[in-house]
């Protein structure tokens, strides 16, 4: 058994590190789904949101002396008040305004994280943000154990989301919002809470991720991460529950595990031109999948819900 | 929304109301009333002006000028102008698609669910709500699905046809109040049509009011016990079938181009 | 007095190039309906080339202006012919082609590295002769810069609004079929313009390049705001590239008469937020047009 956790584990900072970037972009990129791929609003703001739950956990606990649970908490509902916010200023504009305005979010977190050296320690970094337990040299992986759990729950969130009368909404919404709007639906109210509980979600990722991280500096937020989500989302494919996890598992999964850990390149090209290429391949994955298979991997959200309208509910007794 | 209601129940008025776009005046009604009739069609040629004065009706498009309001069965009288679609539609006031509009990803009996849901059921946290909901409205469901065939029912609508017939089915099955219908006849095979109209002007007497816009008038003729007609942006005459179609104006502007 | 004139010359000299890079991106986005993130490449690769005309090959920066101006335009042509054209072809929805134009920029800023190198690089300008505009120091360079931005900003308004291949083009716009039916031979007046963008665009990074220095991500650190200039100054129906230079030249002075009040850091985000507030003003008027 200690032989196969070895194996398993056996260089644990690059391998738990990897995986836990793998699961954690998986989150992102369900909660991106039901942003993007079902309700339509183009958020290109990911990482501001999850910045936020990173650095307000940092914050409290570390300048504020704040007990763990409490402060993770509160950036959860800080990251949803800021989602409700965004919400409340990108559902009634066209994508190009959605666009200026999501971007604009990432970038004014960063510059937030940045400026406010009294409260986030500037470029010296905040930190240190420890686990709230200790068990040990397998407390990393214990805690990538527990994002799992998180994720797997969002995961079923966002797939009991589809089969409900919610999910039916949002997905009206993203295919003809004008048209659901005919039929007395409120759809500005219903994106704005769309957007306030998925980036509760965000936030909540980036609070959990401060642990993992303990230092934290304004270069974790980075359009970087907003990439790789959107790439997850693209590759595995953006109108289904299961096709971020996929995705996330082929692109960062590659990058991150498969490559890093067991393939052994030279120290020099890790260090400088290997993030460099894995952006390229990214960047490139982006323009020829959209361009050729723009339904990702898993395809089109239309054969889920067909199997769903033959349930017992819909026969006649 | 409730169901059936009172006659003398939803009415419209509309005072003052023009609309341009760009130089053209398109819509120019000083004066009108809609609703005092079970049925009541709109007739005139293209260009005329009626889709465009249906859609400031349900606020899909705003009025240059003039007051638009919506009364209820219940009597309370709401201003269009002041009230954004969405919320006129839940006061029962609700428009068909006389240019075929759908949700892609939705199949037929996903779509009828769409519009038989309210706000309770369609809460974020309302996981399981498709339980509640099912249970509620399955049977109402079948009932239109029953009446109208469709080639896949727990699958897509794949023609036109099936598109706006499934649009003008869910305008009805949310019950509304007053049901502005834009060319429900063009695009559908003779029968459903016919049937379509006959199911609205079912619901017609049992209390919703219906503003039809047609052009195909055997069905005007037969269904609207008034008619109004609509050329170059104003109502020109109003009145019975048999006043409308004889009246010489309508049949220079209109009818000589077509048959009587 | 004394701020008002400092915020004005050194937003028009600092800030110049933005309303250039913006009128470029409109461009594109006017005719095309593409908002293109990669542009923020052609703005830097306008500027390596440019610094790279300058100190490898020895050209004046004036020589190498004209280097920036059409290698950027050559790119511009590029992405256009190899990515965007395929996606309008194909009839790549509005969301999807932001996404394509984000890998786009994300592929070509760290390629790009791979030929230039991360750390920055600098022009070699000659040693800068500064005169007194409105009591402000003020070099040649600059002067030029802003003269340049002006009078190209003036002359592509000009041509787009009042000659007759810029009334072609703007019939492209609005209705491909009819301005293809009035001979008017859409595949060429597109490279056209996507060329000029280019041209504005490569501009525009030589002018940040030379005032600071080139970095990989000198156009994309200005993306954000040249993209807010244009989504504020106005959509597509209601397009017009002058609207375009004044939202892009009143953002580089408020963004200055900001940083000389507060810091830097602060100042972008107070001018992000100004930007927030009238683009939400904006839909608001708008909210009440519906669609169906």
């Amino acid at each position: 058994m200690d032989a196969v956790w070895d194996f398993l584990f056996g260089s644990p900072a690059f391998l738990t590190f990897g995986l836990y970037t793998v699961v954690m972009v998986a989150g992102l990129a369900i909660l991106l789904h039901l942003q993007l791929g079902v309700a339509g609003i183009g958020n290109f703001g990911v990482v501001g949101i999850w910045g936020l739950g990173m650095y307000s956990i940092g914050v409290l606990t570390v300048n504020y002396d704040w007990p763990y649970l409490a402060a993770l908490v509160t950036a959860t509902a800080l990251a949803g008040v800021a989602g409700l916010a965004v919400g409340w200023l990108v559902a009634d504009l066209a994508a190009d305004g959605v666009l200026g305005a999501t971007l604009a979010v990432a970038t004014i977190a960063f510059l937030i994280a940045d400026g406010e050296r009294d409260l986030t320690g500037g470029q010296v970094g905040l930190g240190t943000i420890d686990f709230p337990f200790d068990v040990g040299a397998r407390t990393d992986t214990v805690w990538l154990a527990i994002l799992a759990v998180v994720v797997a729950a969002i995961g079923a969130y966002a797939a009991r989301v589809h089969r409900s009368p919610y999910g039916r909404l949002l997905i009206a919404i993203g295919d003809n919002e004008a048209l659901a709007r005919s039929l007395g639906k409120s759809t500005f109210a219903t994106k704005m809470q769309l957007f306030a509980i998925t980036s509760a979600g965000m936030g909540l990722l980036g609070a959990l991720y401060a642990s993992m991280s303990h230092f934290l500096f304004p270069q974790h937020i980075d359009v970087r991460l907003t990439v790789a989500v959107v790439v997850a989302l693209v590759l595995g494919g953006s109108r289904r529950v299961a096709g971020p996890l996929v995705g996330a598992v082929l692109s960062v999964g590659l990058f991150d595990v498969v490559i890093k850990v067991y393939v052994k390149l030279p120290a020099g090209f890790v260090e400088q031109a290997y993030p460099k290429v894995q952006q390229m391949v990214f960047g490139a994955l982006l323009i020829v999948l959209l361009l050729f298979r723009p339904r990702g991997l898993l395809g089109d959200m239309r054969r889920d819900r067909r199997a769903q309208g033959r349930g017992r509910w819909a026969a006649r007794p | 929304m409730g169901g059936t209601s009172v006659r003398g129940s939803a009415a419209v008025h509309v005072a003052g109301v023009t609309k341009r776009f760009g130089e053209r005046i398109v819509v120019d009604v000083p004066e009108l009333m809609l609703g005092r009739h079970p049925i009541e069609g709109l007739i005139g040629p293209n260009g005329a002006g009626k889709t465009t004065l249906l859609r400031l009706l349900v606020h899909a498009l705003p009025a240059d000028t003039g007051t638009i309001t919506f009364r209820a069965a219940a009597g309370s009288a709401v201003s269009v102008s002041a009230t954004p679609q969405h919320r006129l539609a839940r006061h029962g006031l609700v428009k068909t698609n006389q240019v075929i509009q759908d949700f892609a990803s939705l199949t037929i009996w996903d779509s009828l669910l769409l519009a038989v849901a309210t706000r309770r059921d369609e809460r974020p946290h309302r996981l399981f709500g498709d339980r509640a909901l099912l249970r509620e409205h399955t049977d109402e469901v079948h009932t239109y699905l029953d009446k109208f065939e469709f080639a896949d029912p727990f699958g897509y609508a794949r023609s036109g046809g099936e598109k706006k017939l499934l649009d003008i089915l869910r305008c009805l099955i949310l019950q509304p109040q007053m049901l502005l219908l834009d060319e429900p006849a063009a695009g559908l095979p003779a029968d459903v049509a016919e049937r379509v109209i006959e199911l609205i002007a079912e619901r017609a007497t049992a209390g919703m009011a219906v503003v039809l816009v047609e052009h195909d008038l055997d069905l005007v003729w037969q269904f609207c016990p008034f008619v109004h007609f609509m050329a170059e942006g104003r109502v020109l005459l109003q009145g019975s079938p048999g006043d409308v179609r004889g009246h010489s104006t309508v049949v220079e502007k209109y009818l000589g181009a077509r048959r009587a | 007095m004394d701020y008002l004139a400092d915020s004005l010359v050194i937003g028009l000299t600092e800030q110049g190039p933005l309303a250039l890079a913006a009128m470029g991106m409109a461009l594109i986005y006017y005719l095309n309906g593409v908002l293109n993130i990669a542009y923020a490449e052609t703005i830097t690769l306008g500027a390596y080339f440019g610094m790279w005309a300058n100190t490898t090959l020895g050209q004046s920066f004036y020589t190498s202006l004209v280097v920036s101006a059409v290698v950027a335009g050559a790119i511009s042509v590029g992405s256009y012919v190899l990515v965007f054209r395929v996606a309008l072809h194909r009839h790549v929805g509005t969301l999807e082609v932001i996404i394509i134009s984000l890998g786009l920029s994300v592929f070509l800023r760290h390629g790009l590295q791979f030929v230039f190198g991360y750390l920055a690089r600098f022009y070699e300008s000659p040693g800068v002769a500064s005169m007194r505009i409105l009591g402000v120091g003020v070099t040649r360079f600059q002067l030029v810069a802003v003269a340049l931005v002006i009078g190209l900003g003036a002359a592509l308004y000009l041509f787009i609004e009042r000659t007759d291949p810029g009334q072609r083009i703007r019939a492209l716009a609005s209705d491909t079929q009819l301005a293809e039916v009035s001979g008017i031979n859409p595949r060429r007046v597109t490279v056209l313009i996507w060329f000029i963008a280019g041209v504005a665009g490569g501009l525009a990074g030589a002018f940040w390049g030379v005032a600071s220095s080139v970095q990989p991500n000198l156009g994309f650190s200005r993306i954000l705001l040249i993209l807010l200039v244009v989504v504020v100054a106005g959509g597509r129906s209601a397009s017009s590239l002058w609207r375009v230079q004044a939202v892009g030249l009143l953002a580089g002075v408020l963004l200055t008469a900001l940083t000389l009040r507060i810091d830097p850091l602060h100042a972008q985000i107070w001018l992000l937020v100004a930007f927030a507030i009238v683009l939400k003003g904006r839909a608001r008027g708008m909210l009440r047009i519906g669609r169906a």
